[in-house]
């Protein structure tokens, strides 16, 4: 049976982004079939087989938002736990994307470990879509890291746009105080006891091992470091304030004009100068970030580019201690 | 029984009560937090040199948080258009596209309510305003669901606000076989996630006043033209989704089904008429992230629209294929081919696009997409379009 009628009439809201362009009078006909039902019901049969090769899990499952916090977890749970970040090394934290494997690793998640302070937003979504209550704000496997941290660079004035990428409840990027590294570990701890307590003596030892192995290794990057107190040192990205404030070092200024915005000629020409007129030298790059204008900043003042790992897991380092020391050691050859 | 096997039958029963109790819980308590931890000690004195602007927080420092406010945001859309198509009425034009108020946030524990209210050239509708529940409480069962009005899951992108889409001018196939710009509905859906290490999801739907703007016509002897689904009331829909770790990426597939009653209209051998609709689709994807905010994702997808029981019967299929490649955290450039059908007219389209997006934060970019192809009545035509979104305050939205 065929049906003529005009649609050319009709076509205006067809316009506009939404356009296909239909044309006027026409002649529908019964056309053949291209996609069978059944292609969705085989669809759906293969899905279902493919989850049910799924095995069970055995340890304690802990998944964090960053490598960073990984690792952290490992030296807590130790033997007793399986441990998964969500972020991979070198994947800049603030834009992950979330997808749909994250929420399945969170499903199945005891504890889940969050940077906090709006810098992961991202995992917002990933809990919502993942209904574990055990993990979610609230839950015993819930553990935001940056709880009981002393936060630093919280605004004092009204924020906007204008401002870059200001956090609201301060600069987040605190593990890289390695003091906050405890700080961290305590509230793995914590949760760790909350949804394992047959193990809660096995986690205790864990912590205090890492915490004083953690507390040895500051006196030595302090040792390191502490001829350098009070110097001032560039970076790319405004993340450095809990380091700077461990071992003394002063923010002078950063690549970016704001936090988030990329780095402009006219801004690291000025920055060039003013380092020049103030005798700064250092620049302090994470590797993931384009080092080109560091480069050209170090020739123009005669300095150097400390080449820093953005995570654990890069340039060789596999602990927070090393990912730490690797920090250091990187710094303190451009200071030097 | 005698004496030994008593006191043997005695021990195994003591044991079997006292040992589980020694192992489920280690008596031991938590060491003290570490100095540096709020609430320990005295915050450690800054150096000399340490930068004026540092604060302590207080543990519950929350800038604003702590009052009963949901997040509030604010997204605009500004849309350019040139076009060699002398029909298309919005060529050559600068408009404001739309802006959308957004209200998100808990309203119980467990219980979120998101609301979307956008004023554009039709005038302010709200867009979507659901409750979400994140666990629905049935014997145990991993299931969620969600109540209101809302875009529905069918396809992998319908659920997408177009601010968040990577294009300008969404695929034809989605634009002429599913919505102008997404099927909504009111109604509620479930979501049932399998609880298996692999994603596997299903959301079923139903759904009452899931019609989306249709198109007037002169004469009512005939269905009424419009791009989209046709949907007029009542629909039910279905998505079964999974995703896997694959090729050093991530890769998601679906299959996504919708039936309902089109548009009823009086048929020239009859009565009035209400054709029934099957819309089904699939999709594929496959994202993988590089270092620093690299990301290389391609999408294809596949819709057919078959309508029965009015006074003809049709089925149209469409689909596109879609490379999207961010090269770094602000900048992301894609490619993209289109082949569609309409539903209730003859013909198809087929078009090539470019597009390049520069992006200055999460919410705020600019973008340009390419466009040449061929539909009917205009073959060979090229248009460009310009887009600027900018957005202001906490706004999130579920998976991409």
């Amino acid at each position: 049976m065929s049906l003529l009628f005009r649609a050319d009439e009709a076509l205006g809201p067809q316009y506009g982004r939404n356009f296909g362009g239909p044309d006027s009078r026409i002649d529908l006909r019964l056309e053949t079939y291209v996609m069978k039902r059944n292609v969705l019901l085989a669809s759906i049969l293969a899905t279902l087989g493919l989850a049910a090769i799924a095995g069970p899990a055995s340890a304690v499952t802990v998944v964090t938002s960053t490598p960073e916090l990984a690792a952290i977890a490992r030296e807590v749970g130790g033997t007793k736990v399986s441990v998964e970040s969500l972020a991979k090394p070198g994947q800049n934290y603030h834009q992950v994307e979330a997808k749909p494997t994250d929420v399945v690793k969170v499903a199945h998640a005891d504890v889940y470990v969050r940077v906090g302070m709006d810098l992961d937003m991202w995992a917002d979504s990933v809990l919502r879509a993942a209904r574990n209550p055990k993990v979610q704000e609230g839950g015993p496997g819930y553990v935001d890291g940056g709880r009981l941290i002393k936060k630093l660079e919280i605004p004092t004035a009204q924020i906007s746009g204008a401002s870059g990428d200001i956090h609201v409840y301060g600069n987040p990027h605190y593990w890289l105080d390695p003091g906050n590294g405890k700080v961290i570990a305590y509230e793995i701890l914590l949760g760790l006891r909350a949804v394992d307590p047959a193990n809660g003596g096995y986690y205790n030892e864990q912590y205090t091992r890492f915490a004083a192995d953690v507390d040895q290794n500051i006196k030595k990057w302090e040792a390191r470091l502490a001829s350098d107190r009070g110097k001032p040192v560039v970076a790319y990205h405004d993340e450095w304030i809990y380091f700077y404030t461990r071992f003394g070092l002063k923010p002078f200024g950063y690549l970016e004009p704001k936090p988030g915005i990329p780095p402009a000629p006219s801004h690291v020409q000025n920055l060039i100068s003013s380092m020049k007129a103030s005798g700064v030298k250092t620049v302090i790059v994470p590797d993931i970030y384009p080092n080109n204008f560091a480069t050209l900043i170090a020739k123009e003042t005669g300095g150097e580019v400390a080449l820093v790992p953005y995570s654990v897991g890069e340039q060789g380092t596999t602990t927070y201690i090393s990912y730490i020391n690797a920090i250091v050691e990187s710094v303190k050859k451009a200071l030097d | 029984m005698n004496r030994s096997q008593f006191s043997f039958a005695t021990a195994l029963v003591v044991a079997s009560l006292v040992l589980p109790l020694a192992a489920r819980a280690d008596d031991t308590a938590p060491p003290p937090p570490p100095t540096e931890a709020v609430g320990s000690s005295p915050a450690p004195s800054p150096s000399p040199s340490a930068p004026a602007a540092q604060t302590e927080a207080p543990a519950s420092a929350g800038a604003g948080k702590a009052l009963l406010l949901p997040d509030i945001s604010f997204i605009g859309t500004l849309l350019g258009h040139a076009s060699d198509d002398r029909r298309d009425a919005d060529r050559d034009k600068l408009t404001l596209d739309s802006f959308e108020l957004a209200f998100q946030g808990n309203i119980y524990p467990g219980m979120r309510a998101e609301a979307f209210v956008v004023n554009d050239s039709e005038g302010t509708n709200v867009e979507e305003a659901y409750v979400n529940v994140e666990n629905l409480g049935i014997k145990g069962l991993p299931l969620s669901g969600t109540f209101g009005r809302r875009k529905v899951p069918f396809g992998r992108v319908n659920q997408l606000h177009s601010h968040s889409w990577l294009y300008v001018v969404q695929p034809y196939a989605l634009s002429n076989l599913v919505a102008p710009e997404s099927l909504v509905g009111d109604g509620a859906t479930v979501s049932y996630l399998a609880p298996t290490k692999q994603f596997v999801q299903l959301d079923l739907g139903l759904w009452g006043n899931a019609s989306h703007d249709p198109i007037p016509t002169p004469d009512p002897t005939v269905p009424t033209p419009s791009t989209g689904a046709g949907f007029s009331d009542r629909m039910q829909t279905a998505r079964l989704w999974s995703a896997q770790e694959a090729f050093k990426g991530t890769l998601e597939y679906g299959a996504s089904y919708a039936h309902g009653g089109g548009q009823t209209y009086a048929s020239p051998a009859g009565p009035n008429v209400t054709p029934k609709i099957d819309l089904t689709g699939l999709d594929l994807t496959f994202r993988r992230e590089g270092r620093n905010a690299t990301r290389t994702l391609l999408r294809g997808e596949v819709i057919q629209h078959k309508q029965k029981d009015g006074a003809f019967s049709r089925t149209s299929t469409g689909y596109y294929l879609f490379a999207d490649q961010k090269v770094s955290a602000n900048r992301e450039y894609g490619i993209r081919y289109d082949w569609s059908e309409f539903p209730y007219s003859p013909g198809h389209v087929g078009a090539v696009s470019l597009i390049g997006t520069q992006r200055l934060t999460e919410q705020t970019y600019f973008r340009l997409q390419a466009i040449h192809g061929d539909r009917p009545g205009k073959q060979g035509f090229n248009a460009l379009w310009f887009e600027w979104v900018w957005g202001y305050g906490p706004h999130t939205h579920n998976l991409e």
